[in-house]
This record gives C-alpha cells, structure tokens and sequence, in this order.
C-alpha cells in the first residue's frame, strides 16, 4: 500500500506548462501602499499585549474585582491566574511557532495545541478548585461568561490587528489559537474578579470563553490576519 | 486503467517540448528523473532560493530598493506556479502582481531565517483562492476553456513522423485533465511535480498534513495516469 504512494511516479507526467513559464510581466515598486517593516511589527505587537493587559488590570482596578481580594491566600491567587494563563501560553505558542520554513507551526501541532489549551484548564481548574456550593448554577455562570467575554473580546481585537497579514497558511486555526489565548486571559482576570471558585463555575463561567474566543477568531479574524 | 509502462514512457518522452520543432525537445525520461532529480534542478535550497532569501530578509527590515530584486527573482518561480494552478497564463500575471502586492504589505511579519520561496507560494496560493472565490467559479476551478475539451485531432497518429501532434495530444490531456481536478489535488501536485519542494514543504505551504499532501498529490496522478491511458486507448 505505501508502495503505491511511491512519488517519483510523479515525474511521469509530463509538465503542459513548460514551454508557457518565463519571466512575470514587469512591476513597480508599491511605493504607496503602507507596509510597516519587521521592527514596526514586532513594536505594534508589544504595544498591543500591553495595551490588553492594562485594560484586563483596569477593569479589576477600576470596574469589579472580588471582595476579598485583599485576602485571599497567596495559593489560591496564584493558582486562579496560573492555570488560565498557562493555557493561554499554550496556545499562543501555538500561534507564534514558527514552524521549520518559518511559515508557521505544521498545522497538526497548531490543531493540537488550540484544542489541548481548554482542556487543560478544564482539567487542572477541576483538579485544583472545590466542589460547587449548592444553589443557583446558570445565573451566576451565565454573569461570569458575559463578564469574561466583554474582558476577552477587546485584547483579541487588539492581538488581531496585530496580527494582522501574519499567517499565510491555515489562517483560521491560528487566529482561532489567538481567541483561545485571548479567552486565557480573560479568565486569568476573572479570578481576580469574581469569588465563586467551585470548579464547575470556573470551568463553565469563566473558561468557556477560551472555546468562544477560539471560534470568534477562526470565524471573524481569519480575513484580518491572513496574508 | 493502469497504463504499461513502455506506453507511459514514450508520453513522457515529450515533457518538456519546446515550441520550436520537436526534434530540438530536450527528452526527458520518466525513470531518469525522480523527483530527487526535480528537486535538484529546482528545489527551493539551491543558490537562488538562498539569494531570494537574502533579499527578503532585507525587504523586511525595511531596505524599499529590494523590492526590485525581490520582484525580479521571486515573480518567474510564482508566475510559473500560478499558470499551473490556474492554467490561465494571464490570469497568472495579475495573480502575480496581486500575490507581491501582498508579499509588500505582509513584509514585516516575514519571520527571520524563513524561506521566502515557500512564503511567496503560499501568499500566490491565497490570492489565487480569493480570486476563485469571488468570480465565484469556485465550484469546478476550471482552467480556460479551450483547454478543458479535449483537443482536436487534426491528423491520425497512425502516421509517421507525427510525434510532436502526440506530444502535443498529450500535454493537451494532461492540461486538460489538470483543470478537472479539484484545486486540493492539483495544487498538492503542482508543488510537488512542478515546483520541486517536498511533501513536508508543500504541506506547510498548503497548510495541510503530509499524508495528506501524499494522498492528494497521488490521486491527481492518478487521474492523470487515467487520462492518458483513454487518450492513448482513443488513438
């Protein structure tokens, strides 16, 4: 079976073209049309992630933040951005591989790695946080999730136009990658701002924007980012 | 379906016609030239594709003047990818032009150390996508259609000295055949016949698993190899 995938078969065709391919008609330099240079990008791209950080540190400064913020163990804080924010890394390492011709991660590992970030939040919040308290489950997830999303949306706005012409191939799992990240974030800021740390709650009310980020940029990003 | 091996040569033996007479085509033999052979002549580590590298790298950091040189080694290897994928020679030089357009706007996100020749092909893919796309022909991807119906016998090959009408014949089908095959097919075949890069290249380029550039690539040429067989049976 292998055998008959045997490529050098290939060369049996013979090219219809050949005789048609020479050099491209000529072409002014686009002298016009903006293009910002490698350091601009990387510059846009730094103001970008600051730019998202600051506006999740304002919302808790300034919005909402969980009333017992001052006091909460240094554990149980470092636990609540730790694990959103270690998914988030892994998918956006995902999206900032660079792959062995510098066209991106192979599109198997960029897959893997956008699906396994929510997963591992899933597994490592259920893991590490307490059995939901008994009462209302839905109102007080379906709160968190507005919250997270109106925290996700703008830094995945932000990472798009950063991103913007970056990904030549498989544009859609990279920007959805980007929206998982995103998602990451913002639920790293949750746990500073919401106090309910039942493992469902978390994973529901705070995680599920990972997955929605992920769709939102694979639906809505992809024309932005793809070259 | 399966074609003998002694038929497949002789077509072959015409790959690379020329235009001018076919007693001046360079031969080319199917068994004499392996794809390690292809990729020899034009695969993407060779001096050019270093120089095409070079001149990118300094285009990113900024350097305007490159353009020119960028354009002038980069466009023939995209323009000939083009007119493989599209079959539509002018259609291929606006694509062309569309596809460095955005090389020029994506410049800075080219990551250091890259090969640019595998970029440009993925960017020339994209544009030829959208084109497809939007003139919403998108549903066959046909090439130009003189050359999607057979083509015309003008003489019976029966007759001697009518080799460069079978050849003709010939590269006529496998355009022909090409224009038939969904666009997944034919690009994963083009890069890999055609342009020279290996399946772990062409998979990057098209974003798409090796195996899956191999089953591709394969079934094209086998549609190809299927073709030939019935043009060979109709002579």
């Amino acid at each position: 079976m292998r055998d008959e995938l045997d490529l050098d078969r290939l060369a049996q065709i013979p090219d219809p073209f050949a005789e048609t391919v020479g050099p491209a008609p000529p072409m002014t330099a686009p002298a016009g049309t903006a293009a910002p240079t490698r350091a601009e990008v990387g510059r846009r791209r730094l103001i970008a992630a600051a730019a998202a950080v600051l506006y999740e540190i304002a919302w808790v400064a300034v919005v909402e933040r969980r009333h017992d913020l001052a006091s909460l163990p240094a554990s149980t804080l470092g636990l609540g951005l730790l694990v959103p924010l270690g998914a988030a890394v892994v998918a956006f390492g995902a999206v900032s591989g660079k792959g062995r011709l510098g066209l991106g991660a192979p599109v198997l590992r960029l897959a893997f790695l956008a699906a396994l970030a929510p997963v591992l939040f899933a597994v490592a919040t259920v893991a590490t946080s307490p059995r939901d308290d008994d009462g209302p489950f839905w109102g007080l997830a379906g709160r968190c999730m507005a919250v997270t999303a109106v925290l996700m949306v703008p830094p995945l706005v932000l990472a798009v136009l950063a991103f913007r012409r970056a990904f030549v191939t498989a544009s859609v799992w990279r920007t959805g990658a980007l929206g998982v990240a995103c998602g990451g974030l913002a639920a790293a800021t949750m746990s500073l701002v919401c106090w309910h740390s039942g493992a469902l709650h978390v994973v529901v009310g705070h995680g599920a924007m990972m997955v929605a980020g992920g769709a939102l940029g694979a639906l809505l990003g992809r024309s932005i980012t793809r070259a | 379906m399966v074609l003998p091996g002694a038929e497949l040569t002789m077509w072959v033996s015409f790959g690379h016609i020329g235009a001018s007479s076919a007693a001046a085509l360079p031969m080319v033999d199917s068994k004499a030239m392996p794809r390690s052979a292809i990729r020899a002549a034009t695969g993407t580590a060779d001096a050019s594709a270093r120089l095409l590298d070079a001149v990118m790298e300094r285009y990113a950091r900024g350097e305007d003047g490159a353009f020119g040189e960028l354009y002038r080694h980069g466009a023939p290897r995209v323009r000939g990818f083009l007119i493989r994928l599209s079959g539509d020679p002018a259609l291929a030089d606006d694509l062309t032009q569309e596809a460095f357009l955005r090389v020029h706007k994506a410049r800075g996100n080219f990551q250091a150390g890259a090969a640019a020749l595998p970029w440009f092909f993925a960017i020339a893919r994209n544009a030829f996508l959208d084109h497809t796309r939007y003139a919403q022909v998108r549903r066959a991807v046909e090439l130009s259609d003189g050359s999607v119906s057979p083509p015309e016998r003008e003489a019976d090959a029966d007759t001697k000295g009518d080799e460069a009408l079978i050849a003709r014949e010939t590269l006529d089908l496998v355009r022909a055949t090409l224009a038939k095959l969904p666009v997944f097919q034919r690009e994963a075949f083009v890069l890999l016949r055609f342009e020279g890069l290996s399946v772990s290249e062409a998979a990057q380029v098209l974003g798409a698993t090796e195996g899956a550039v191999k089953i591709r690539a394969f079934r094209a040429y086998e549609a190809l190899r299927a073709a030939l067989g019935q043009g060979e049976g109709r002579r």
